[in-house]
């Protein structure tokens, strides 16, 4: 009971409701300290016993089809700027804010080169094929969400992608390379190739 | 770290969540989005719905769709499960639309907590218990609570309003004994506790404080001065306690009777 004897009858009742066992003696201490809030604190004393305990109501293993449709209305009821939102605020894309000297080490940290990282900076890989592990581990090192990076990674190429589509025409939007493409083609050594290819996801 | 309820008292104090749920808050502080998902969404040791709500309401925690899903999954399936206990199909016409109506508001509520600076679910995190009762008591209510054929409104009181009548000492502590402590199968019984506080509620008000302070545990009368007794907190004479505790066992009974026929 941390509150003062005039604290207002709202602060009470929620210090009383807090209480982990709100018996009959935590309501005598109450009522002695609170003589004020008697009538409030005996209804809520009664409310709070009678409430039924639905802690013990048991889980069930699968999520049924009936959350997942709860799941999709409630995200549609999230607002744009929500982190679990539909519909994210695409992020601006954090390795494009990098200094030369933080994205030259960022790419060391990664064990990759500057090539395979300035493709993933330029949203010349298809966001979708890039493992999760890979993902995280770069999300973590530039301290974004891995939801927001990926969201980012999916905009529209900045550069072109002419080393896999140079005799095809002009490159658009949907130009992208897969992440085992980028691999085989960004001379990266065969040491980093198989380092990035275990973190393939399974 | 935790993070605190924005309701603050008079002092500027941050209201507290009960020990035990910030106890548990702080266990799964700094956990990485992974292992929190497989702990939150674990069936053997379920975690307490005050946990589930604090990490569905606040957007501060940054997670994003893919854990927040089964986290919302889990609390979801546990919510309907509660719900067809405190909205029984025994017990009410149309339940499971009401059921329906009641998890889509409180789908709301959180979805909207979670876009705004008030703290309108903060007592979520306090006592869910209390809250989804409260919530459904008032959804009941709006619905108009149980059938026409309910015992509970064709109760009449068995002795009528009489605070010098009959000598009722004996009585009612035998009464008061076995109604106190009925067969503890049937008052863990979600339904059946549910049912009973409908009762004990729809009693008339210095009935329902009587025999909630009696089920509590708080004595009628006591040599000590010091202890704290019914007569003594609800400002009237142990006969006039015992009368009201009368009165509100029969109607009670009723309720006790009509569930043991189910």
């Amino acid at each position: 009971m941390n509150t003062t004897p005039q604290a207002s009858k709202d602060d009470v009742l929620h210090e009383f409701s807090a209480e982990s066992n709100p018996n009959a003696d935590t309501l005598a201490k109450y009522l002695r300290r609170y003589p004020q809030y008697r009538e409030a604190l005996i209804d809520l004393s009664i409310e709070l016993f009678t409430a039924p305990k639905f802690e013990e109501v048991p889980a069930e293993k699968v999520p049924s089809d009936k959350s997942k449709q709860a799941w999709s209305k409630f995200q549609s009821l999230l607002s744009p700027t929500d982190p679990a939102s539909t519909t994210p605020l695409p992020m601006d894309n954090p390795l494009s804010k990098l200094s030369d000297e933080r994205f030259r080490e960022l790419a060391s940290e990664l064990n990759v080169n500057r090539l395979f990282l300035s493709r993933l900076r330029d949203c010349s890989i298809q966001a979708a094929t890039i493992p999760q592990r890979f993902l995280s581990v770069l999300a973590q090192k530039l301290t974004v969400s891995v939801e927001g990076l990926k969201s980012a990674l999916e905009a529209p190429p900045t550069v072109a992608t002419c080393l896999r589509h140079k005799a095809s025409g002009k490159p658009g939007t949907g130009d992208k390379i897969t992440f085992e493409e980028a691999l085989t083609s960004s001379a990266l050594s065969e040491a980093q190739q198989a380092a990035l290819g275990e973190m393939k996801d399974e | 770290m935790v993070i605190p309820l924005k309701k603050t008292t008079q002092e500027g104090e941050p209201y507290q969540r009960r020990t035990e749920i910030e106890q548990a808050l702080s266990a799964l502080d700094g956990l990485a989005p992974d292992q929190l998902v497989e702990r939150l969404t674990c069936t053997q040791q379920a975690v307490p719905f005050e946990v589930l709500i604090y990490f569905l309401r606040h957007t501060e925690l940054e997670l994003g769709s893919r854990h927040l899903e089964p986290i919302f999954c889990t609390f979801y399936g546990r919510l309907e499960a509660a719900l067809r206990k405190v909205v029984s199909d025994a017990w009410i016409d149309h339940a499971a639309t009401i059921r329906e109506e009641l998890s889509e508001q409180i789908i709301e509520m959180i979805a909207k907590d979670r876009d705004s600076q008030e703290e309108k679910m903060y007592y979520w995190e306090v006592n869910f218990n209390h809250a989804l009762s409260s919530l459904c008591t008032d959804v009941l209510r709006k619905h108009g609570p149980a059938r026409e054929t309910d015992p509970l409104i064709n109760a009449r009181p068995l002795t009528e309003e009489s605070d010098s009548g009959e000598e009722v000492s004996h009585e009612v502590d035998i009464a008061a004994a076995e109604f106190i402590n009925p067969n503890p199968s049937k008052i863990d019984d979600v339904a059946f506790r549910l049912r009973l506080m409908d009762a004990i509620n729809e009693l008339p008000e210095d009935e329902r404080r009587a025999v909630g302070l009696r089920w509590q545990g708080m004595p009628i009368e006591s040599q000590d001065p010091e202890v704290e007794t019914i007569a003594k907190v609800l400002e009237c004479t142990e006969r006039t306690v015992r009368n009201r505790l009368k009165r509100a066992i029969e109607k009670l009974r009723i309720v006790l009777q009509a569930e043991e026929l189910q």
